[in-house]
């Protein structure tokens, strides 16, 4: 079986920076990989260079059987491929609705709208409190709700794989597990794919199945996020805890 | 109470023209952070646009539709091949393209256009006032500016408020990369926005030129100045404040002009500016506040 995502020996960094170094990975379809690092390791510069927001030096991204390294950033969300940033990429001056929309805004053909908006209705069922809110700008939510948006416009894509840059930022215990466990069904009920970056390594290594972990922009471990989750050395070497 | 129904009516449709000059700046500096100097310049062309065709074809309408869709093509043009590199520099750079291309455009219409010959746009309707138990009111062409102006900004407001491009514009206006990632293709947008800003701008020259002696290249330098005033008055961020600052300060000039002297017209204007820019130098109704957050 070959992987959904399979990206290789990528180069890639800001200018004459180089950030990332020979990264390489295959995701499966319908598993969770996490990627884990210190503060600057250089995993948000490897989502960037996967969606093409930071283009790598060398280095090729196949996912589904195509390569998109030189597509451009917005031929990706209708190949079922988003990126969450970090963040989350809500913009403060649309409203959540407005927020959501975007996410269906690709889609063309006759039944586009419908489509949007059925999968916008599910995002609200999915998280009620933003349904409370559709009226409300992105500048008027809590941190945790900002998330749960981000993570929402990205579902309603219907995306067969999402790239999200710690999505557990700043957020509380239980709001960071409820995501967990949502990222968890969505891969065992709908097949999504998921390249999680995280800080919160307990969380990410507690859903994911595999684990990747980056220091200074190079690859220093990988495997089963089972092995990963008990390897104190690895831990204290990489994580810091 | 004659005086304050002329002087507050005047108000009213420069104040719309002033308005719609401000809403062709404020489309510009929310998407790009431009503030395009040659828009004024660029209406100007839209009018002799309006002139050649009406003159050609003795028909004033096929006039302004003229002018019109040149405002579109004028605005698509300049953003695609002046302003699209100008974008990504720093601010003053693109001062000085736009201030740049203002006199191109007009040693261009200079060139084009002989000064021998005088040139004129007629106003759509008549001017005269219309009476109301003896007291001049609002004249046909004072309605026809309210309306048009008015027109333009529905139109406007609903293409970005509840059109699918609309949110795209939006998108791609605040949040560049966040809008790629949804599949915007962003600098298709921008394009779109210069476009309708020409256009805006189109209709303030139309609105406007009649109210000069004639048209030359130069006859729209002062509304763009008080128009600008308008769009830093509303806080350069803000449709609705574009609209509410170009009714403000064709009020407060019209007053001010009216009530003390035509020739405190600008400087006025400059007071206005330095006020606000002390006081709220955000201006009215900036979104600047909800951006820091
Ligand atoms: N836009 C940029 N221009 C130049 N250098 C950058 C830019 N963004 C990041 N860097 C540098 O690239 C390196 C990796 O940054 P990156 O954001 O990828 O780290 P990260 O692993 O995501 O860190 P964090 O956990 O803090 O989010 C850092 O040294 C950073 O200074
Ligand atoms: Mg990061």
């Amino acid at each position: 079986m070959t992987a959904l995502l399979e990206v290789e020996g990528l180069n890639s960094g800001y200018g004459r920076l180089q950030v990332l170094h020979d990264f390489s990975v295959a995701v499966e379809q319908s598993t969770i990989t996490a990627v884990l690092g210190a503060n600057g390791a250089g995993k948000s510069t490897m989502l960037k260079s996967l969606s093409g927001l930071v283009r790598p030096t060398s280095g090729k991204v196949v996912f589904d059987g195509e390569d998109i390294t030189k597509l451009p950033v917005e031929a990706l969300i209708q190949r079922g491929f988003t990126h969450v940033p970090e963040g989350g990429g809500v913009i403060p001056e649309l409203t959540v609705e407005e927020n959501l929309r975007l996410g269906g805004l690709w889609r063309t053909g006759p039944s586009a709208a419908k489509t949007t908006a059925d999968a916008i209705d599910e995002v609200y069922d999915l998280f009620e409190r933003l349904r409370e809110r559709r009226t409300f700008h992105g500048h008027q939510l809590s941190g945790g709700e900002r998330q749960m948006l981000a993570l929402g416009r990205a579902l309603v894509a219907k995306p067969k794989m999402v790239l999200l840059d710690e999505p557990s930022l700043g957020l509380a215990p239980p709001i960071v597990a409820r995501i967990m466990a949502l990222l968890r069904d969505l891969r065992d009920q709908q097949g999504l794919t998921v390249l999680l970056v995280e800080q919160n390594v307990g969380s990410a290594l507690g859903i994911a199945d595999e684990g990747v972990v980056i220091s200074v922009g190079k690859v220093v471990t990988r495997g089963p996020a089972a092995d990963l989750q008990s390897d104190v050395k690895l831990r204290h070497a990489y994580l810091g805890f | 109470m004659e005086r304050f129904i002329l002087f507050t009516v005047n108000g009213f449709a420069f104040g719309a023209i002033y308005a719609s000059v401000a809403l062709a700046l404020v489309i510009i500096w929310r998407a790009t952070r431009v503030l395009n100097f040659a828009q004024g310049a660029q209406a100007v062309a839209s009018a002799y646009v309006a002139w050649s065709v009406t003159d050609a074809t003795g028909s004033f309408w096929l006039g302004v539709l003229a002018a019109l869709v040149s405002g579109l093509v004028i605005g698509a043009l300049v953003q695609l091949t002046v302003f699209r590199k100008a974008e990504s520099m720093p601010h003053l750079n693109a001062v000085i393209v736009g201030v740049g291309l203002l006199i191109l455009i007009q040693a261009v219409l200079g060139m084009a256009y002989s000064v021998e010959t005088t040139r004129t746009i007629d106003a759509a309707f008549s001017s005269s006032k219309w009476q109301v138990a003896g007291t001049p009111l609002v004249s046909p062409q004072d309605v026809f500016v309210l309306g048009s102006v008015l027109l333009v900004m529905a139109g406007i407001g609903y293409l970005m408020a509840k059109t699918p491009v609309g949110l795209r514009m939006r998108a791609a206006a605040f949040a560049p990369d966040t809008a790629r990632l949804m599949g915007v293709k962003v600098s298709r947008m921008l394009t779109l926005g210069w476009a309708v800003a020409g256009l805006a701008g189109a209709v303030a020259a139309i609105l406007v030129v009649p109210t000069s002696a004639e048209l030359t290249p130069q006859v729209m330098d002062g509304v763009f100045v008080l128009g600008f005033t308008a769009a830093v008055v509303g806080g350069l961020d803000s449709l609705v404040g574009a609209v509410v600052g170009g009714l403000g300060v064709g009020l407060v000039l019209s007053y001010t002009s009216g009530y003390l002297s035509s020739d405190l017209l600008y400087p006025a204007a400059l007071v206005l500016l330095i006020v606000i820019l002390l006081v709220k130098p955000e201006g009215l109704f900036s979104a600047a506040q909800a951006r820091r957050v």
